[in-house]
């Protein structure tokens, strides 16, 4: 079997509440994007924190890349292993500049590797490289605290390149963005499939955003109430009857068509 | 090669600066006394503070840097400083009023042979090791049982402060034979030389210094190193750093034990200079005053440190000459106005004014500082 992710039968419970039930989820290794949508509730951040480590499920199986059993790993250890998460609200280290965030993502993170290392070493190109791409080099010496929120998106994206992840969960990267800022955003998602080998999981809400991405023909996963409601192409699972049900049982308007 | 050196920032003061330190504190103040222009009160008091003052530095690593309040950094300073007091104890044994092989303060308590736990102290190798390593030890137990369970914040400083209540309960029985209340004094040398010398009391003053310099040189390094730059990331949001990858309970311990073991070594040059080591700098109070010298001077920079232990230490000897009484209030008051008017210390004031004084807009990293980085309370 050659997949990147594995789940099986995940469920999580919070104190009796069912965050996710009986979740099934595959991602092959030549998947690029893989789309998580749905409701508000339905466990799309949930399986982002199990994927992670943060959250112990109840029970369920995860495998990465067919034999890395995440389940039971700590969070820094997942990291390692080249699944490296975006969180939902900019997650970068404000008192630090842009540059010595990325020092802080780039090469090892052992203890007794980083006593040795300078704040300058060099992992550089590679740093200077990815803030090319996201184009914040110009801002390299600026406190990460400075930046406008949308900067601050990149850098969190930048900071997450630069450990050349396998997998890369994107939390809502849009969110909060303006329209510009969005476009960019869609083509810096873009450039990071053309470009390297990682594959990417984005959870978004921005019906508009999701439309852009899934274009390329990539595979949408609809959750609801924890579990997987539908799968396919973004076109075959709006024409889901049971997804237009989720989204208009909850008093949610589907985005304009 | 080419991009990095000007990417990255460098914000320490220039080793300049250091270099001026030490001139002053190890050359120029020793000279001057042995001249005639200060006199041995005067170096003797100034050996005090800078053994204070690398008390201080450890402390400033792990909450100013590293954000982890410890209010037990006292207990590591009191092995320190009762490790070397026992050994300077039976250095002086046989020759006390009662000419027993243990020192006086046994003989009160009716206790004829040397304890068992005081034997290796009759060594000054391990004397001194246990003043630097034992409080390390001592701080990766604490730190294993409690960061590695994601006890943090609040918690962490109560757990410490009421370790620090219970070693001083302890340190004040009879029964733990080193000295109750009283603690340890009447030291007649250290390795040979008579503490009554002013000679001697100059060597130590000169080591004191060597020391703080050292210590300030190395935790330097560390803070200029990319572990110091985990470190503060620990501080400012400790969740993204473990997804990024890092171990963050290991860098708590490791800095957690070296300010311990900076602490031990403090109360280890401090305990010969005054003379006397009693439960009373063991307990909760002098843990917290080290908070204040640290507040005061400007956490999370290392100059803040060594100038709010220098500076607060020497109000306090002027002012208990004069106004011993009102000296808590004082110290209490300088901590809430410094929390209030400048949260970043005298250094930080300092670091404005000379903003304000060249036209440069400084951002400090308290200004752009998370307000609320826990985004899964929800």
């Amino acid at each position: 079997m050659e997949t990147l992710l594995y789940v099986e039968s995940l469920t999580v419970s919070f104190d009796g509440f069912l965050a996710l039930r009986n979740l099934n989820l595959i991602i092959e290794r030549n998947e690029r994007v893989r789309l998580l949508i749905g409701p508000n509730g339905a466990g799309k951040t949930t399986l982002f924190d199990v994927l992670t480590g943060y959250v112990t499920p109840t029970a369920g199986r995860v495998l990465f890349r067919d034999t890395v059993n995440v389940l039971g790993m700590r969070p820094h250890e997942i990291a390692n292993t080249g699944v490296i998460r975006k969180f939902q609200t900019p997650s970068v280290f404000p008192g630090h500049t842009v540059f010595e965030n990325m020092l802080l993502s780039a090469g090892r993170k052992r203890f007794v590797a980083t006593l040795g290392a300078g704040r300058v070493f060099r992992d550089h190109e590679a740093i200077v490289d990815v803030l090319d791409r996201v184009g914040l080099r110009e801002r390299a010496q600026h406190l990460a605290g400075t930046l406008s929120h949308g900067e601050k998106q990149w850098l969190e994206i930048a900071m997450l390149l630069v450990q050349e992840p396998t997998l890369l969960l994107l939390d809502e990267p849009a969110a909060g963005m303006t329209r510009p800022e969005k476009e960019k955003t869609v083509a810096l998602i873009e450039a990071i499939v053309a470009r390297s080998a990682c594959s990417v999981m984005l959870i978004e809400h921005d019906m508009e955003f999701v439309r852009q991405i899934a274009r390329q023909g990539h595979r949408v996963t609809v959750l609801h109430e924890g579990t997987v409601l539908s799968e396919g192409s973004l076109d075959r699972v709006q024409a889901d009857e049971r997804v237009v049900e989720a989204y208009l049982g909850r008093g949610k308007v589907r985005g304009a068509a | 090669m080419t991009v990095a050196p000007d990417l990255a920032r460098t914000r320490d003061p220039q080793l300049v600066w250091v270099g001026l330190f030490a001139v002053v504190f190890i050359v120029g103040l020793p000279a001057a006394n042995a001249l005639g222009f200060v006199s041995d009160y005067f170096l003797n008091l100034f050996g005090k503070y800078l053994a204070l003052a690398i008390l201080a530095l450890g402390m400033d690593l792990i909450w100013g840097y590293a954000g982890i309040l410890s209010l037990g950094q006292a207990i590591f300073f009191g092995i320190g400083a009762y490790s070397i007091g026992m050994h300077m104890m039976l250095e002086g044994a046989g020759k006390g009023v009662y000419g027993e092989p243990v020192p006086d303060f046994m003989i009160w308590n009716q206790v004829y042979q040397l304890p068992l736990f005081w034997k290796p102290y009759k060594y000054a190798v391990l004397a001194l090791a246990s003043a630097i390593l034992l409080p390390a030890l001592f701080a990766m137990v604490i730190g294993f049982l409690t960061l590695r369970r994601r006890l943090r914040g609040t918690y962490f400083a109560i757990l410490t402060q009421a370790i620090a209540f219970a070693v001083w309960l302890m340190v004040n029985r009879n029964e733990m034979k080193l000295g109750g209340t009283n603690g340890l004094t009447d030291f007649k040398s250290i390795l040979g030389f008579s503490l009554g010398s002013p000679a001697t009391l100059r060597a130590v003053y000169v080591v004191t210094a060597v020391l703080l310099v050292g210590a300030l040189l190395l935790s330097r390094a560390l803070v200029r190193s990319k572990t110091g730059l985990v470190l503060e990331a620990i501080r400012d949001n400790e969740r993204r750093l473990e997804f990024l990858g890092y171990d963050a309970a290991g860098f708590k311990i490791f800095v957690f034990a070296v300010s311990a073991a900076l602490a031990g070594l403090a109360g280890l040059l401090y305990a010969p200079q005054v003379g006397i080591i009693t439960p009373s700098q063991v307990g909760v109070l002098p843990s917290l005053e080290i908070v204040i010298w640290v507040a005061f001077g400007g956490r999370g920079t290392l100059w803040g440190a060594l100038v709010g232990a220098i500076s607060v230490n020497w109000l306090r000897s002027v002012l208990t000459a004069t106004y011993p009484s009102l000296w808590p209030i004082i110290l209490g008051g300088l901590f809430m106005t410094v929390m209030l008017l400048f949260p970043s210390g005298l250094v930080g004031l300092a670091a404005r004014a000379t903003a304000v004084l060249t036209g440069r807009r400084a951002v400090s990293a308290a200004e752009v500082a998370p307000s609320g980085v826990n985004e899964h309370t929800a």
